[in-house]
């Protein structure tokens, strides 16, 4: 009586989880799907510009207030903000660094004042988009790439664009302005819509009925008491990932289905939005390559506005500060702090490692994969191969071990602590030392 | 007739035979034999015996619920002098303990919650008619915290509904043990009712809770094992209070002089003092603790030997167990082995 037969666990799993979860998956986003839809057919009709930008403001305000209800004010507000800030600074040449600071400023007060924990953990995804768009708009005016100030249907149309305004992700204002061209309707078009959905339900399904349970249910692997904590880890981490996939993949579904999300190459038109790739993050190569591959606009967003900008204080203090902008991000959440600083710490050492190694060995073991006309001389030699799998290994347990406490709610800090302790601060020794055997070889 | 006719007419019989029983043959069948096997299964109430009879599926769910209680009674007493044995010997539904004792008390409770438990599942997995999911947590939204609820969550309002209607239905009698028993009854219940998880999962940009889904599931019958062993130790003397003029009991008070507080509804409750089971009683349930295993080493441990024995002392058997050991292979060919054994001793008591 312990616990259920395997056969009577897949049966309760069935009718218990599964089915529940497709319901509410699909009963939950129907209505912003049908919005983008809409939105996209009615661009296709030949309005006048300002048309298309108030019907995407239309469209954004209704998909924010069907999933926040009246807690949306703050993301108006905040957009209202930025965009009382751009007009005023229009004739400066510093909008970008003076956006940043009063976005941040609101965030801490929003966060630290202006509501409750549950309601700012509900919209924290909104408000870090509105936020990336903005910063993103303020830096392009300064740097020319947008040529003036948009108007403010123009800015309220890109801020609220109802294929990005809930799940993200960011794009910048010239692909939204791209989009607002609207292109033909096609079949490539509307298959990747579809695949996407489906894409995002099965990660949905995977992050609530597979990963909580795949040991022993679906894998039959018990251990010892050791194991058993970090299997459960794993399970933790897998439901984690497997979450934040989910959310990716209906971004893309989103993004696609109201008409953003493609490249054009001369009259050659792909929708190939990509926000994550799985398989890179499951199956690293590097702690580096699973920070880019977890959210891809997000790392270019990063990479453009705060790493390349703050490279000129040198590459390790760009690096923490990039790690210290995405933590603002997202909130002050010790937890998310504690994790994104410790991952800051972890990828740096292990690429300065890779490419003091790369350099000795003369081999391909760095943190991205080479090129196929690089230099080196070994490449394909045993040895590199089980360099780059010890690295490989590393990076799953460092994804282990940073994503054990992530819960449906924000936990405290002396959660995330204790976590740690559970697992002995297994990554924060393993990077240590992997630090100490860098400094022993310069 | 030739042999061709003849195999036809049978194929002809045989076909009619299968629509006669999907027409309906099958059902007048079944009927008759869930009657027939109602009536055969000891200890049923005569109330009981006609919901069994109304409701065939789910008897067999009901057995297995009791049967998961019983089970559960014997692991939580196990190294006890009363360790549920007496039930389990008999069939599902056996006989009352006839003391109003804790151990009575937690045996019925946990039989309630089992039962109550049995059915849940069994409307979960759609095993049984007339219930399946809990029909008011879909497409709406929930007091909790205002997020939107939808799918299958075990019904668990059901399966309290009809283990209160069948377990109940034995308690006819107006005595202080009827009281006593139906009081149990629902603790066993109740204790299922708190104890539903509800399980939610955030999704939203970087972690964030933009979205969520929830379902509730039923905890591990064992967890319930515990809780309610926490409160057999810390269950409540009660009796009854006669307030009518026909001296029957009508509710149950704590018994202490002077004091006209009732038990809370979360209490377990008893009536008698527990026997100490020393000697076989059927009337307690007890069997006795004689032949039983004891831990000679554990000091005022209910396994241990002085105690489990009532002090009547112990009888020590000892056990010799050979096996090979250390064995090695010798090229070529042959393999070697010493011999190993271990001497173990076992008690029990006199």
């Amino acid at each position: 009586m312990g616990s259920l037969s395997r056969q009577a666990f897949f049966q309760e799993l069935g009718s218990g989880c599964l089915l529940p979860t497709v319901q509410q998956g699909l009963e939950q986003v129907w209505q912003l799907l049908l919005i983008c839809l809409v939105c996209r057919l009615s661009w296709r009709l030949g309005l006048p510009n300002f048309l298309k930008h108030l019907s995407t403001v239309v469209g954004g305000f209704y998909t924010l207030y069907l999933f926040f209800e009246l807690h949306m004010v703050w993301v108006v507000l905040l957009s209202l903000l930025c965009y009382l800030i751009l007009f005023l600074c229009r004739h400066s040449s510093s909008r970008g660094p003076f956006l940043s600071i009063t976005i941040l400023i609101y965030l801490l007060l929003g966060e630290l004042h202006m509501m409750d924990t549950t309601t700012w953990h509900k919209m924290r995804g909104s408000q870090m988009v509105v936020a990336m768009k903005a910063v993103s708009l303020a830096f392009d005016l300064d740097k020319g790439i947008v040529d003036k100030v948009p108007s403010p249907v123009e800015f309220m149309g890109y801020i609220y664009f109802v294929g990005t305004v809930i799940f993200g992700p960011w794009i910048s204002f010239n692909s939204y302005m791209d989009a607002v061209e609207s292109r033909k309707l096609s079949v490539s078009w509307f298959m990747k819509s579809v695949i996407s959905c489906v894409k995002s339900q099965l990660c949905l399904l995977i992050s609530n009925c597979v990963a909580p349970y795949l040991f022993p249910y679906f894998i039959p692997v018990f251990g010892n008491k050791l194991l058993r904590k970090w299997l459960q880890a794993y399970e933790n981490s897998l439901s984690f990932h497997f979450s934040n996939y989910f959310v990716s993949f209906l971004g893309e579904t989103t993004t696609t289905l109201a008409g953003a999300g493609f490249t054009e190459e001369k009259d050659n038109l792909k929708w190939d939005m990509t926000i994550a790739k799985p398989l890179y993050v499951e199956f690293p190569r590097s702690m580096v390559e699973v920070v880019t591959s977890w959210n891809l606009p997000m790392s270019r967003w990063l990479n453009t506005y705060v790493f390349r900008k703050a490279l000129r204080y040198g590459s390790f203090t760009a690096i923490i500060m990039t790690y210290t902008a995405s933590a603002l991000l997202h909130g002050l959440s010790f937890h998310i702090g504690a994790v994104l600083l410790t991952l800051g710490f972890i990828t740096y050492i292990e690429h300065v490692l890779r490419k003091r190694l790369s350099a000795i060995l003369n081999a391909c073991v760095l943190s991205k994969r080479c090129p196929s006309d690089c230099k080196h001389r070994h490449k394909k030699e045993l040895w590199v191969y089980l360099i780059n799998g010890t690295f490989s290994m590393l990076a799953l347990l460092h994804l282990t071990y940073l994503g054990s406490d992530f819960r449906p709610q924000d936990g405290v800090a002396s959660h995330t602590i204790q976590k740690w302790t559970q697992l002995s601060w297994t990554s924060h020794w393993l990077t240590f030392a992997l630090w100490v055997f860098y400094r022993l070889i310069l | 007739m030739s042999r061709k006719t003849r195999r036809w007419m049978f194929h002809i019989f045989l076909c009619l035979g299968i629509i006669y029983l999907k027409m309906g043959g099958f059902s007048t069948v079944l009927a008759l034999g869930a009657s027939i096997i109602c009536n055969k299964i000891p200890g049923l109430a005569p109330r009981q015996r006609i919901i069994c009879q109304s409701r065939p599926d789910a008897i067999i769910v009901i057995g297995e619920g009791a049967q998961m209680g019983i089970n559960e009674c014997q692991f939580q007493f196990k190294h006890g002098r009363w360790n549920c044995s007496a039930l389990g010997e008999r069939t599902v539904f056996g006989k009352e303990l006839k003391v109003g004792s804790k151990e009575a008390a937690f045996m019925y409770a946990i039989i309630a919650a089992g039962v109550a438990h049995a059915i849940t599942s069994a409307c979960t997995r759609g095993n049984l008619s007339e219930c399946s999911c809990d029909k008011d947590k879909q497409g709406f939204y929930a007091h909790d915290n205002g997020w939107k609820w939808g799918g299958c969550s075990a019904d668990v309002r059901y399966g309290l509904g009809f283990s209160k209607v069948f377990m109940d239905a034995k308690e006819i009698k107006h005595s202080a043990r009827t009281l006593m028993n139906l009081h149990n009854n629902e603790v066993g219940r109740k204790v299922l009712e708190r104890n539903m998880r509800l399980e939610c999962k955030c999704h939203g940009v970087s972690g964030s809770c933009a979205t969520r889904t929830c379902w509730t599931t039923l905890p591990k019958f064992r967890e319930l094992g515990y809780i309610l062993k926490d409160k057999y130790t810390s269950a409540i003397h009660v009796e009854p209070v006669k307030a009518t003029r026909h001296k029957r009991p009508t509710f149950l008070k704590i018994k202490k002089p002077y004091s006209y507080r009732k038990p809370m509804d979360t209490d377990l409750v008893y009536i008698e003092k527990s026997p100490n089971y020393c000697e076989a009683d059927l009337r307690s349930g007890s069997i006795g603790t004689q032949g039983r295993v004891c831990n000679k080493t554990l000091m005022h441990h209910p396994n241990g030997c002085d105690l489990m024995c009532c002090g009547r002392g112990y009888n020590t058997h000892q056990y010799s167990r050979v096996w090979q050991c250390n064995c090695k292979f010798f090229w070529c060919c042959y393999v070697k082995c010493n011999t190993c054994s271990e001497r173990t001793e076992v008690y029990t008591c006199k």
